[in-house]
């Protein structure tokens, strides 16, 4: 299944500066794995050691937050897109 | 620059010097600190804000007091990320009720929308601001590991933070993450340019 991944700002170091990748794989683990091999380094900034989703960064699947679906063994459709959102907190 | 700046001075101490030289030494020693703090802008980083962003952001910190507000700048980046100019300031929903006083995060379907929009436009999310409810617009560390965990050692976009006392911002200032530690940028507020 081809898909396409949007890369947010803080990722695209690790992209060439694209902001979106075309990627393949039958659900979110493997679409990530396909992203890791076009772009060394990516996985490590959306995953922990363990392989799951970092704390601050949200998956969506069209519009559709992974964590509410079956997380990263979400099936990913022909034509999905897949967005990197970065959970942005702070404060005094 | 960074506007109406940021804490007062600390108040003088006694001039009654014999007897209490520490004090007088400990407060010139805080007003030299305290000159490298506002001198810490760094070459060669600029916000350039629109005015509408300017006072959009404002207008959102002092309807949103005594609670923080939040939101993304939107525009352009230049020179790589050295520049960057915000276009338009896109409010956001604070999603932490339970200390909304001194904690925000951004709703993730409110980056997502605001991102998409900008996309359309041809632009791009620039920047982050937040207001500090009767509190100084530097960076807290809440503020300095939120944003670590998003741009670890790489250099950030802007973080704009608003002091808004009692109601009415009372400076802004903006802020920009490399290396892990936060340093001052140059703010510059420009006409729209139609």
């Amino acid at each position: 299944m081809s898909s396409t991944v949007r890369i947010p700002t803080p990722l695209r170091p690790l992209t060439q500066g694209k902001g979106e990748v075309q990627v393949l794989g039958r659900n979110v683990r493997e679409a990530l794995d396909h992203l890791e091999g076009q772009c060394a380094g990516i996985r490590a900034r959306i995953c922990d050691e363990k392989g799951e989703l970092r704390r601050f960064v949200n998956l969506y699947l069209n519009d559709e937050d992974i964590r509410h679906l079956k997380g990263l063994e979400s099936e990913v459709e022909d034509g999905d897109v897949l967005s990197i959102v970065p959970a942005i907190a702070g404060g005094r | 620059m960074g506007g109406a700046g940021g804490a007062r001075l600390p108040p003088f101490p006694s001039l009654r010097l014999v007897g209490a030289p520490r004090r007088d030494v400990l407060y010139f020693f805080r007003i030299i600190l305290r000159t490298f703090e506002q001198d810490g802008v760094r070459g060669g980083e600029l916000l350039i804000l629109d005015r509408q962003a300017e006072e959009g952001m404002i207008r959102h910190g002092e309807e949103g007091y005594p609670h923080e507000v939040c939101g993304l700048l939107v525009g352009h980046f230049e020179e790589g990320v050295a520049t960057r100019t915000a276009r338009e300031a896109c409010r956001a929903v604070n999603l932490n009720r339970e200390r909304s006083a001194d904690r925000y995060d951004l709703d993730p379907a409110d980056f997502r929308r605001i991102e998409e929009e900008a996309r359309q436009r041809r632009m791009e999310i620039v920047g982050v601001y937040h207001s500090h409810p009767d509190h100084p617009s530097r960076p807290s560390e809440t503020d300095r590991q939120g944003a670590e965990e998003i741009w670890q050692s790489g250099e950030s976009w802007s973080y704009v933070i608003l002091e808004v006392v009692g109601g009415s911002v009372a400076s802004r200032r903006s802020w920009v993450l490399r290396g892990g530690a936060f340093g001052e940028e140059e703010i510059r507020v420009s006409p729209r340019a139609t």
